[in-house]
């Protein structure tokens, strides 16, 4: 495809934002990212996500794309000459929409939600996603993960999982999250390994610093609203 | 594809059991339909959907397949031949799995409705978002169709007038006739009984 216009309205913490990226820098896509400040939010954010004026959002020769794993999605078929994020078969694809589902709605939120907690309502946060990665862990040995769902390459549940592992440092220090060990979940701990090597990690993870200082303004700000 | 047997557990009259019905039959796939006593003993779909142990759950040739939304897209897959459920261009299915999305968070809330109709303008439904024939997000959106009348007598629910939305109307009265939901959608005893024993089963917990 040729002489395209890809933008990408972004934020550089929001690890919503890192799955459009990773996805885009897997394919090898060129595209603007547009850095969005949220406060206020711009009226390009505001006429292209008029439902969830939310980013990330993919805009690809005026068409709106919203939504990360839809983004990812997308990016996929868009550009399918550059390797497939998901697999051919049937059940296997069934299956990576499965555990990208689970590791959406059941790992990606609760250390966020553990971050903003106290008291027994963090420890039940903790614990939940203690058990959920244990769970995510079955996902990796079905699917015989060398080291990613996808195999050798990243894929959609990959890049579903991946920004976890970018805020992975701050989830420890700061909300006191305990992964399984390596004994007891080796696929997820290889994961982890192998999405920070990758070249698209680099582009896709901010400086774990910038991160870090980040969290502590929003625990304050969460802190002082309570 | 499939001589492979194809059974579906699901609890009766359930939304989630009804998408997967209507995909189903949308296929024209054979099946058997087994429906799950939720105090029975022996819970099958335990050992089929150890992850949430719900129901409904696809069996097809020894797989098991879970969930509604993974169901649905499995069996859009798994019987390509006819009835596709997406269309072909990239931007119209990302829209496409926007709007399911979006109906699978949102479907209780009598506002969204208008939003609804945003959607159906996006994909030019006629009458639905898959065009002539129902696809991925008419599945989400149908078992609506089945359960309004509930919500409006029970939960005094104001629906949109056809005058507010319009495109939704068209597209309640055209799955109405569908054929595959003639199968999919219960009868409005088996709703009541369903809702009661939801209702239990919430307060119990």
């Amino acid at each position: 495809m040729a002489a395209e216009d890809v933008k990408l309205l972004s934020f550089w913490a929001s690890p919503y934002a890192m799955r459009a990226i990773l996805a885009l820098e897997a394919k090898g896509v060129n595209y603007e990212s547009i850095e969005e400040n949220l406060n206020p939010k711009s009226q390009l954010l505001l006429e292209s996500n008029p439902i969830y004026e939310k980013i990330p959002v993919l805009l690809h020769n005026g068409k709106a794309i919203p939504e990360s794993l839809i983004i990812v999605l997308y990016v996929d078929e868009a550009w399918p000459e550059h390797g497939g994020f998901l697999p051919k078969d049937p059940y296997a694809r069934a299956m990576t929409h499965f555990w990208s589902d689970f590791i959406d709605k059941k790992i990606f939120e609760v250390p966020f939600s553990a971050l903003k907690a106290k008291g027994e309502e963090k420890e039940a946060a903790l614990k939940e996603l203690y058990d959920n990665l244990l769970t995510l862990e079955s996902g990796f040995i079905k699917f015989d993960a060398k080291p990613f769902f996808n195999g050798s390459s990243i894929g959609y549940a990959d890049i579903c999982l991946a920004p976890f592992v970018a805020w992975l440092p701050v989830f420890v220090d700061l909300a006191g999250i305990r992964l399984p060990t390596a004994e007891e979940a080796p696929h997820l701990h290889k994961f982890i390994g192998a999405i920070r090597e990758h070249p698209a990690a680099k582009v896709a993870f901010p400086d774990i610093e910038k991160l870090a200082a980040f969290s502590r303004s929003l625990q304050q700000r969460w802190a002082a609203s309570t | 594809m499939s001589t492979d047997s194809v059974k579906l557990l699901i609890l009766r009259a359930s939304p989630y059991a009804m998408r997967a019905i209507l995909a189903l039959e949308a296929k024209g796939v054979k099946y058997e339909l087994i429906e799950e006593d939720l105090s029975a003993q022996s819970q099958l779909w335990l050992e089929f959907n150890p992850v949430y142990k719900k129901i409904p759950v696809l069996l097809h040739g020894g797989k098991a397949i879970p969930e509604s939304l993974f169901i649905v897209l499995y069996v859009d897959e798994a019987w390509p031949e006819r009835a596709a459920f997406f269309p072909k261009d990239p931007y119209a299915r990302a829209m496409t799995h926007f709007c399911g999305d979006f109906i699978d968070k949102k479907v209780a809330h009598v506002s969204t409705y208008c939003t609804a109709q945003f959607g159906f303008t996006q994909l030019d439904a006629k009458p639905f978002f898959n065009g002539t024939g129902i696809g991925y997000a008419d599945i989400f959106l149908a078992p609506l169709a089945a359960w309004l009348r509930l919500f409006v007598e029970l939960a005094g629910i104001r629906a949109p007038t056809a005058e507010e939305a319009p495109k939704l109307h068209k597209f309640f009265n055209a799955i109405r006739e569908h054929p595959a939901t003639k199968v999919a959608f219960p009868d409005p005893d088996e709703l009541l009984s369903y809702v009661i024993l939801h209702l239990k089963r919430t307060m119990a917990a």
